[in-house]
């Protein structure tokens, strides 16, 4: 290495020497680095796969929620949904009305009279429900002949 | 055979499933020297120039679908792992809050372990002084320097234009000089 003359000022171009790179490479480098990476990148792939799983279940987590819920719901509301076409306790008074009003015949003629047109049938449904079933049972037996059925209703609180 | 590929063929061949494993060792053994000394003359300490050359690589590997097909393989790898050491002493300075002096010293006694007692007087003079040169500037004169990259390519790996980096490697050449007549 050429010498450097302390009272001249330094000039990096008069030092070609200067240029080699002075850090030696480790021992064995060429073949313990691609050994390692691959170590790493197979570390790297299994992460990778991890991560890929763990996004498919967050992304199906909602769906798979969604379902869940959809299913519970039908499994709730099926037998709900089978006893519809069992008679409500209202329709079950109704239709004993209707069945007394079938044997006699001026129950009948009272029935008809109360009963309003069909957007009024609901409301009055849901009043014969709420008559007591005494009450209308002494009505039906004892006071059939005596006024129609509305007034009767008419009559009730 | 390995050599024969061209980097475009390497890098056609590690995006091939087939392929990939194979092609993307043959890309590792062709820049992990080149890149192993980029890195280390910025991080000076061994161990960390492998973990970040690693880094580099598990990088390339992961981005390798990304990478555009008008840009040089070269260049790509040159950037990322400039990147990688820039960011290293970036976070070692923010750590801890040390300053930048610390840093440096720190720096320069990896240098004298690594040059040993019986090292040149210049050449540690001139290491010192490279040391004390700002990040990116180092980086430009030592790709110059010892690497003598083409400005075209730095250009592209800084998004700097030729022109900057001509001046920038013109005043780092002056400060080391400055430094070395003297210390």
């Amino acid at each position: 290495m050429a010498p450097h003359d302390p009272k001249k000022p330094f000039r990096l171009e008069e030092h070609p020497e200067l240029r080699r790179d002075f850090f030696a490479l480790p021992e064995g480098f060429e073949d313990r680095f691609p050994f390692a990476l691959q170590q790493r990148l197979a570390q790297e792939k299994a992460r990778a796969t991890r991560w890929s799983v763990r996004r498919a279940v967050w992304l199906l987590a909602p769906t798979v929620s969604v379902a869940c819920l959809v299913v519970a719901a039908f499994v709730w509301l099926a037998p709900q949904q089978a006893a519809e076409p069992t008679l409500s306790y209202a329709d079950l008074r109704l239709e004993s009305i209707v069945e007394e009003a079938a044997t006699d015949p001026e129950f009948s003629e009272y029935l008809m009279e109360a009963l309003p047109p069909d957007a009024a049938q609901a409301a009055l449904q849901t009043a014969l429900t709420a008559i007591p079933d005494t009450a209308l049972n002494t009505f039906l037996t004892e006071n059939a002949d005596e006024g129609t059925l509305a007034e009767y209703l008419d009559s009730q609180p | 055979m390995g050599h024969e590929l061209t980097d475009e063929d390497l890098l056609a061949r590690a995006r091939n499933p087939d392929t990939a494993g194979y092609a993307f060792n043959l890309l590792v053994r062709r820049y992990q020297e080149r890149l192993y000394r980029v890195i280390r003359r910025m991080v000076i300490d061994d161990e960390t120039a492998q973990d970040l050359l690693q880094e580099t690589f598990v990088k390339a590997w992961r981005n390798l679908d990304k990478f555009r097909a008008d840009a040089k393989l070269s260049t790509w790898l040159y950037r990322i792992a400039t990147n990688e050491a820039l960011s290293h002493l970036r976070k070692q300075k923010r750590r801890f809050f040390q300053p930048i002096e610390d840093v440096e010293g720190q720096l320069a006694r990896q240098v004298d372990q690594t040059l040993g007692p019986d090292a040149d007087h210049i050449e540690q003079k001139l290491q010192h002084a490279i040391l004390r040169l700002p990040e990116r500037q180092r980086m430009v004169f030592q790709l110059r320097y010892y690497d003598e990259m083409p400005y075209e390519d730095m250009a592209e790996l800084f998004s700097i234009s030729v022109g900057a980096l001509k001046a920038s490697y013109h005043h780092a050449v002056k400060k080391i000089e400055a430094y070395v007549t003297a210390h």
